[in-house]
């Protein structure tokens, strides 16, 4: 498989990515999919939180699988890393680490979050 | 006569399940861009629930989803077809593609076992899905051309026969199918070989016999062979029937090998 395909995790956003929506539906499209990212995303991150703070770890788990599998589309990696270990933080009954992965993909969100915008204000 | 392949094409319905609504929409983008335009739910139940409103060809089926997740749907939709099959109403089998993360190793083997067909990595990238679903128009075309060899409604009407705490009549249908059809074929060769006034009688009367049980099988494209055999020895054509029986033969084969595939399955 061409590595090429896939997000680098160790960035926080991955251009390659956006340049694939873009290619595949133009820049509309993609424009709408950094939005769809950041509606849905910041609700799912929210979303993890509140279930950590309820101590609901399932919830927690299925917020940052949805968040994992999203974030990849627009190549936001940091973003898409830290929801992997949320989920599985939270699979392993960790709360501690779960809470800790929480905290980190806030983070990771809200710095991605600046970097999907300005990419966006470049595609118009 | 019309392409399968063309056919399979323009008149696919594929259904994508997927909750998260970025992967949703760049899904049914990826497929648009590849000539599908296809549909899209967020979760199990509703994917269940389209696909018995309006038969879907191919689902594209998240594996986490909340609600009803995709292992769920796939075993209802799989159980659902194994009984409207059992009650004698012929279903097309959807095709139904995994999209899993890859990092969980071991949901192959839960896909598999569901009941699933194939897998896709997430996020979906266009070559990947363009790859998948030329497996599925392949699984397809094959399952078309199966269906033109033997008649499914038939098959799926002498599934029906069976009774509890009884023998499979459809196995033993087939199984006296596969053992009389070549001794029918043998008689037809032997008697053009032979070439005496019996010969078109001999001929026309095997011909006659074989097209009955391989038109009971739903063998349709034999049985119409038989029919050609037996009027052509019926019109006195010896040596015609013989080029006939020979492709006779060759949709025997064929014949035998789904046979073979649905008293197995």
């Amino acid at each position: 498989m061409n590595p090429a395909f896939f997000v680098d995790e160790t960035k926080t956003l991955d251009p390659a990515a956006l340049e694939r929506l873009r290619k595949l539906g133009g820049n509309k499209f993609a424009g709408d999919m950094i939005d769809l990212f950041l509606s849905y995303g910041g609700k799912q991150v929210a979303e993890a939180r509140a279930a950590w703070q309820a101590g609901h770890l399932a919830g927690v788990a299925g917020a940052a699988h949805a968040l994992k599998s999203s974030a990849g589309n627009v190549g936001a990696g940091q973003v898409q890393k830290l929801a992997a270990q949320a989920e599985q933080a939270a699979k392993d009954a960790s709360s501690e680490a779960a809470g800790a992965a929480v905290a980190a993909l806030e983070q990771a969100f809200a710095e991605t979050k600046p970097l999907l915008e300005a990419a966006k204000a470049g595609l118009i | 006569m019309s392409t399968t392949t063309d056919k399979s094409q323009t008149a696919v319905r594929i259904l994508v399940a997927e909750d998260s609504p970025l992967n949703q929409q760049v899904a049914l983008k990826q497929l648009e861009r590849l000539g599908y335009p296809a549909s899209a739910v967020a979760d199990g139940s509703q994917a269940v629930e389209t696909h018995i409103r309006t038969p879907q060809d191919i689902i594209l089926m998240d594996c986490q989803m909340p609600g009803t997740n995709g292992y769920d749907a796939t075993v209802t939709i799989r159980d659902r077809e194994e009984s409207l099959a059992a009650a004698g109403t012929p279903v097309k089998r959807a095709y139904i593609i995994a999209m899993t993360a890859n990092t969980e190793a071991d949901n192959r083997e839960r896909c598999l076992a569901a009941g699933m067909d194939d897998f896709i990595n997430k996020p979906v990238q266009l070559p990947e899905l363009e790859a998948v679903l030329r497996r599925a128009f392949s699984d397809r075309a094959t399952a078309l051309q199966r269906d033109e060899i033997i008649d499914p409604i038939i098959i799926a009407g002498l599934r029906q026969l069976r009774l509890p705490g009884q023998p499979d009549p459809l196995a033993e249908f087939i199984d006296l199918f596969l053992r009389e059809a070549p001794a029918r074929l043998d008689a037809m060769n032997d008697a053009v070989a032979q070439n005496d006034p019996t010969s078109l009688a001999r001929v026309a009367s095997a011909a006659a016999a074989l097209k009955g049980s391989a038109g009971n099988l739903g063998a349709r494209q034999l049985a119409a062979l038989c029919e050609e055999i037996e009027q052509t020895a019926r019109n006195w054509m010896l040596a015609d029937t013989k080029p006939i029986i020979h492709r006779a033969r060759q949709e025997f084969d064929r014949a035998r090998a789904v046979l073979e595939t649905i008293k197995a399955g």
